[in-house]
């Protein structure tokens, strides 16, 4: 998560030692940043060199020190400092931009164009930025951090050393759970999507006799009585809207990433440590198991049950269940080995419908040849 | 058909279809380690199925395709059944 103050000095041993990786030349040699070569500014820098194209851009860097790939060809004396020597480059980079991430602006305490409601409970060590509006009995845990314009409703709770970044919205009676990060105007608890026909409308029409013969005249509202309750150590992207479940909570479990403009559907339940990209949109009442993998701008149908350690493909639609530990495709989203099947059968198709009208075309020829050999010798039918 | 111009043949698919970076195509590559995209692995057995005329099966267990060598050696087995057949 972000650093709430400035990044510790580390020697190239120590970080080392918590990326299991090796160390070449001064292991001594402290760091506080971590950059591109190209964008080293001072020599108190590991340049990140792990891939061909940033390796190649080592000479000019500003850097004393350097991470690269296993099998890399290193020259330690370019560099003041010593060269760390990695084989996992994304969980090195992971690992590396959390420890020096340079640090969040806020001012402690409670800005003086906050509105709190004097029935909210504000912990210790929470900072309420600019323009924040925190309602009646919510609670901001302790060490929790709302950036400026941040709108925290009625009942809801945000917990301890969570950071909600600007113009972030929480509707009323929702629960924030520890150490979460929601981005700019991500959306917790507006209101789900949900109306019904007064009379049989086209769409229960059209599932019943797949004709479109009833019309939706009057369209009755289905109000939002649940909340959200999203669990510890979850991310949300920005733009991303959560809507509150109809009658109980839309939950989203513990270590869950969702990227920037995801759509979320009341009462939907997503399981731990589940990742979805942006652009998503999963539609209510939906079931998605842990560890799950949801790719860029997937559409999830209601009421679809997606099981534990699935992958979904980005772009596909799902509109139908979903196996566990498996990987969906396409449109309809299936299994990828039958995709993959369909795919070689539709190239084959069109191969085999080349090949026949060659066929068709040579015996054309040939009954042509005949008909004329036929008339030359006088053999008339 | 000799081995090396099977051995060509496929490389220069993996190469068309895939944008696979010809030093990288060698008989010890893993598959996954290309990261051939799922579509572009349709075009090459589509292509592998054009050039050698043969039908590649999607579901044989004893079809497995792992490594280059196997993709090298289940081609070679293809086209020895389609001679006998």
């Amino acid at each position: 998560m972000p650093l709430l103050s400035a990044p510790e000095p580390k020697s190239l041993n120590v970080i080392a030692t918590e990326l299991e990786a090796d160390v070449v030349g001064d292991g001594s040699f402290e760091v506080s940043a971590v950059a591109h070569p190209v964008f080293a500014q001072h020599e108190a820098t590991l340049a990140l060199a792990m891939d061909k194209g940033s390796y190649a851009l080592l000479g000019t860097t500003h850097a004393g020190a350097a991470i690269v790939s296993k099998g890399m060809e290193i020259d330690t004396a370019r560099f003041k400092g010593g060269l760390i020597v990695s084989d996992r480059f994304r969980v090195a980079l992971a690992k590396l931009t959390q420890t020096f991430s340079p640090p969040i602006s806020f001012a402690d305490g409670i800005h003086e164009t906050a509105v709190i409601d004097p029935t909210a409970h504000v912990r210790d060590g929470a900072s309420i930025g600019p323009l924040c509006v925190v309602g009646a009995d919510a609670e901001i845990g302790p060490g929790a951090v709302l950036l400026s314009q941040v709108t925290v409703a009625a009942g809801s709770q945000v917990g301890g050393g969570s950071i909600l970044h600007p113009g972030v919205r929480i509707g009323e009676n929702c629960a924030i759970g520890q150490g979460c990060i929601l981005h700019h105007n991500a959306s917790i608890g507006a209101d789900g999507f949900g109306f019904v026909t007064a009379d049989e409308g086209s769409i229960e029409r059209a599932q019943r006799t797949g004709e479109v013969t009833a019309f939706n005249y009057e369209i009755l509202r289905i109000n939002s009585l649940g909340n959200v309750i999203v669990g510890d150590g979850v991310e949300i992207g920005a733009s991303s809207c959560i809507d509150r479940g109809t009658l109980g909570p839309t939950r989203i479990s513990d270590g869950v990433k969702i990227d920037n403009l995801v759509q979320i559907g009341h009462n939907v339940a997503i399981g731990e440590n589940t990742m979805i990209a942006g652009g998503v949109g999963i539609a209510g009442s939906v079931k998605i198991g842990d560890r799950v993998v949801i790719g860029g701008n997937v559409g999830i149908a209601d009421h679809k049950n997606i099981g534990d350690d699935s992958i979904i493909a980005g772009m596909a639609g799902v509109i139908s269940d979903v196996e566990p530990k498996s990987v969906y495709v396409g449109y309809p989203a299936r299994p990828l080995k039958q995709t993959t099947a369909l795919e070689m059968d539709k190239l084959r198709t069109g191969k085999a419908l080349r090949d026949l009208r060659s066929l068709i075309q040579r015996v054309d020829r040939l009954e042509n040849e005949a008909g004329e050999r036929r008339e030359q010798s006088g053999d008339v039918e | 058909m000799t081995d090396e111009e099977i051995k060509k043949k496929i490389y220069d698919i993996f190469e068309k279809e895939a944008r696979v970076d010809r030093a990288n195509l060698t008989e010890d590559a893993v598959l996954e380690d290309l990261n051939i995209e799922s579509l572009d692995m349709v075009q090459i057995l589509f292509g592998i199925e054009e050039t050698f005329d043969v039908y590649v099966p999607q579901d044989d267990e004893n079809f497995k395709l792992e490594k280059m060598s196997d993709v090298i050696n289940g081609v070679k087995q293809l086209m020895a059944e389609k001679a006998e057949s």
